[in-house]
């Protein structure tokens, strides 16, 4: 391989046994401090948990697209709106919530395939102004069809509800809910970025010359991000309206998808742990500065914004990842000499 | 299975065995749900809200904010509300920024419910954050109260949702209050009427509509517009060409509207307008449009203006600016949003005082019969709660004059 990868997507295998085990003792606990939170916790506290695991899918699929193929989108909003859209209309309707997910993720896939194929010839600056029409036309579209997606008032909805043998009250249910269906997406999207596909996003990302002599099919895998990223927007689309029970055009606005680039920036491309980072930033940090003065809580949410990339330029995830290593090796180094 | 994984696999089974059994016993006594008195000890009441504080409707939910701590503040400052129980609270107010998100007012709905415990939400902005808000406060049994929005829905079917409530006039209401305007000069009238094509354009020509039903008043050219669109120049021109009487501007941005009235001249048509209260500024419509009223600018209101001169000496008024003055230093009581949340905390510090139990059930059905004057109200106007349709239910119509709105009914 002569690809240039500044990261290698591959990093499991390696490392002492030791610090293996130190790694599966963390994810069990990790798993299990997840599985607890909700039984112990307010259900602000699980509102808030629920609905990072929600942005972070969506920007997990914007990471695809960015962080993986290095492409840029402005649209990210727009599918998120489909979804959302696809299982409100359809519990409205009657629909079991799957038939939603089914509908609202398809449409999702299709549009930014269409959307795609064009665009996959753009670069840069042209590409991120053909996605910026997306949330542009989403929402005056979502106000006028009126039918489906109850105009400008948006629609209620009441889907998931905990079964009555649970004993679980709706916040604790839907953490769960949302918990697992962002868990599967993860684990699909880690598996994916392990394969062939990780390595021929890689390889468009960091040179599409040397990727199409290498046989990689540089607008077939550009539109194959488009899609898969637009999905991913579709899925957190119908988590989000499993969190929050109501979706409006006020939601689906181009500052959401800003946001979600923002939160992208913050956690840091191409980590998985950076997705739920930028999304907890997104989530967590307004209402803290709103708890700090109501009147100031997105001039302080801008402030640390700020803060975090001046100190953490390529995102907290690579910023904690070095430390983490560091502070491993170290030991791992006084362990060595010791012995 | 070497050692280590076995020791991990055992600590594992363990954790989880722990976890299990923790989940049966739940979360116990953190929810305030079903308690009908959080939030109210012997010298306080507390009150949520959530208000847009920033992006694009912050400086309307920034004015709503003002007016109702400045009415609060003023209420304290005299030592509190005297509740049915004969103790006197003091009103102490939780607000949270929602940013106009859906989202985050659910979040902070959450917070203010379950966390700093509320005894009700009050004047929660906007038509989506409350909607979103709607079904759990229904289902929780906690009191939404007089909502920052025009919108019918939540106010007509209280007999479902008791627990929420409008406050203004809905939309609906204002379009009526036009169509009683032009029927009550019993003469036939020509009306062209251009509207935003959403629930908002909607509820003011539905109103409307069936205001003029059976009459002498006849709506002869219809046009909507989009929110996004740069002008209306082209829907006047279409419009212009039925010569009706009156344009009925059911438009809810300024700057279109202004554009709106001076292509009306420009064509030579000159009918009498009709303009909806959101866009009835002077200084962002009126004065941009350059027309000076002379063939008739009508509009409605049901708050005494701040900056209106007939009310220069009026109690309300002066008592309004002056505790704006102290609670809100810089802030323009000109707002409407600032009258409206003046005028609706006055409203909740009734409903407080005259609400026959100290519970939350109490104070539902104490707001729902509602009734008598609170200040800034227009005069003829007073508070009539019913279960379909908010306390306000009736705009005296204006007409632009000499510079300045008076009233005309």
């Amino acid at each position: 391989m002569s690809v240039v990868v500044d990261e290698p997507a591959v990093r499991d295998g390696g490392g002492t046994s030791r610090r293996r085990h130190g790694r599966t003792l963390t994810a069990v606990a990790l798993v299990l401090v997840f599985a607890v939170f909700p039984l112990f916790m307010s259900p602000f506290a699980n509102l808030q948990v629920t609905l990072i695991l929600v942005y972070a899918v969506a920007i997990l699929g914007l990471d695809i697209l960015v962080g993986w193929t290095g492409q840029v989108s402005l649209g990210q909003s727009a599918f998120f709106g489909i979804g959302a859209y696809g299982v409100a209309a359809g519990a409205v309707h009657g629909w079991p919530v799957w038939a939603g997910l089914l509908l609202g993720t398809a449409v999702a896939g299709v549009v930014g395939c269409l959307v795609a194929i064009p665009a996959a010839r753009l670069r840069g600056y042209a590409l991120g102004m053909i996605t910026l029409t997306l949330p542009v036309v989403a929402v005056p579209l979502a106000k006028r069809m009126e039918a489906v997606t109850g105009g400008a008032q948006g629609l209620n909805v009441t889907i998931v509800q905990a079964p009555a043998w649970t004993g679980l009250a709706a916040d604790q249910w839907r953490y769960y809910v949302v918990g697992v269906g962002a868990a599967i997406v993860f684990a699909l999207a880690a598996a994916l970025r392990r394969g062939r596909f990780g390595r021929a996003f890689d390889a468009v990302r960091v040179n599409e010359a040397l990727a199409t002599a290498q046989g990689v099919h540089v607008t077939r895998y550009k539109v194959l991000a488009f899609t898969l990223s637009a999905v991913y927007g579709g899925v957190a689309g119908v988590l989000y309206v499993v969190a929050v029970q109501f979706i409006s055009p006020e939601t689906l606005i181009l500052t959401l998808s800003i946001s979600m680039l923002a939160g992208l920036a913050i956690g840091g491309l191409r980590s998985l742990l950076g997705c739920v980072l930028g999304a907890a930033f997104y989530v967590v940090v307004p209402n803290l500065t709103g708890s700090v003065s109501a009147g100031q809580s997105y001039l302080l949410y801008g402030v640390c914004l700020l803060v975090v990339m001046l100190l953490m330029p390529r995102g907290v995830a690579p910023a904690l990842g070095h430390a983490v290593r560091r502070v491993a090796n170290r030991r791992e180094r006084a362990a060595a000499s010791g012995e | 299975m070497n050692q280590a994984q076995s020791r991990v696999l055992r600590a594992g089974v363990l954790l989880a065995a722990a976890v299990l059994s923790l989940a049966a016993c739940g979360r116990g006594g953190t929810s305030s749900s079903g308690s009908q008195t959080p939030g109210i000890t012997d010298t306080t009441v507390k009150i949520g809200a959530s208000y847009a504080l920033s992006g694009p409707l912050a400086a309307n939910g920034t004015a709503a904010m003002n007016g109702a701590k400045s009415y609060f503040d003023a209420i304290n400052a005299q030592g509190g509300v005297k509740m049915s129980d004969g103790k006197t609270r003091k009103i102490e107010v939780v607000k949270y920024d929602d940013g106009y998100d859906p989202a985050r007012a659910v979040q902070n709905y959450k917070k203010l419910t379950t966390q700093d415990n509320v005894f009700a939400l009050f004047q929660t902005f906007g038509t989506a954050p409350n909607l979103a808000i709607m079904d759990s406060a229904n289902a929780e049994k906690v009191p939404q109260l007089f909502v920052h929005s025009g919108a019918a829905v939540f106010s007509q079917n209280q007999q479902a949702k008791p627990y929420t409530v409008g406050w203004q006039p809905t939309y609906e209401t204002e379009g009526a209050a036009y169509a009683r305007f032009l029927t009550a000069q019993d003469k036939d009238v020509t009306v062209a009427v251009i509207s935003q094509n959403d629930d908002l354009g909607k509820a003011f020509v539905n109103g409307f509509t069936s205001g003029i039903a059976g009459s002498k008043v006849k709506i002869v050219a219809q046009e909507t517009y989009q929110a996004t669109d740069p002008t209306l120049d082209s829907q006047v021109t279409k419009l212009a060409a039925s010569k009706a009487d009156v344009l009925f501007s059911a438009i809810a941005i300024p700057k279109l509207t202004a554009g709106a009235l001076s292509k009306s001249a420009e064509l030579g048509w000159n009918p009498e307008h009709l303009l909806v209260s959101l866009v009835s500024s002077v200084d962002q419509v009126i004065k941009p449009s350059g027309l000076d009223g002379s063939h008739g600018i009508y509009s409605t209101a049901f708050v005494k203006a701040a900056d209106d001169q007939q009310w220069a000496t009026d109690k309300d008024v002066q008592d309004y600016i002056a505790r704006m003055k102290t609670s809100a230093p810089g802030a323009d009581p000109t707002v409407p949003n600032a009258a409206w949340g003046y005028g609706a905390a006055a409203t909740l510090v009734k409903a407080l005082q005259e609400a026959k139990a100290v519970t939350r059930d109490g104070l539902v059905q104490e707001v729902q019969s509602l009734s008598g004057a609170v200040p800034l109200l227009l005069p003829g106007l007073e508070l009539h709660a019913s279960l379909d349709g908010p306390p306000i239910k009736e705009l005296h119509v204006q007409q632009f004059k000499d510079g300045k709105w008076s009233l005309v009914d």
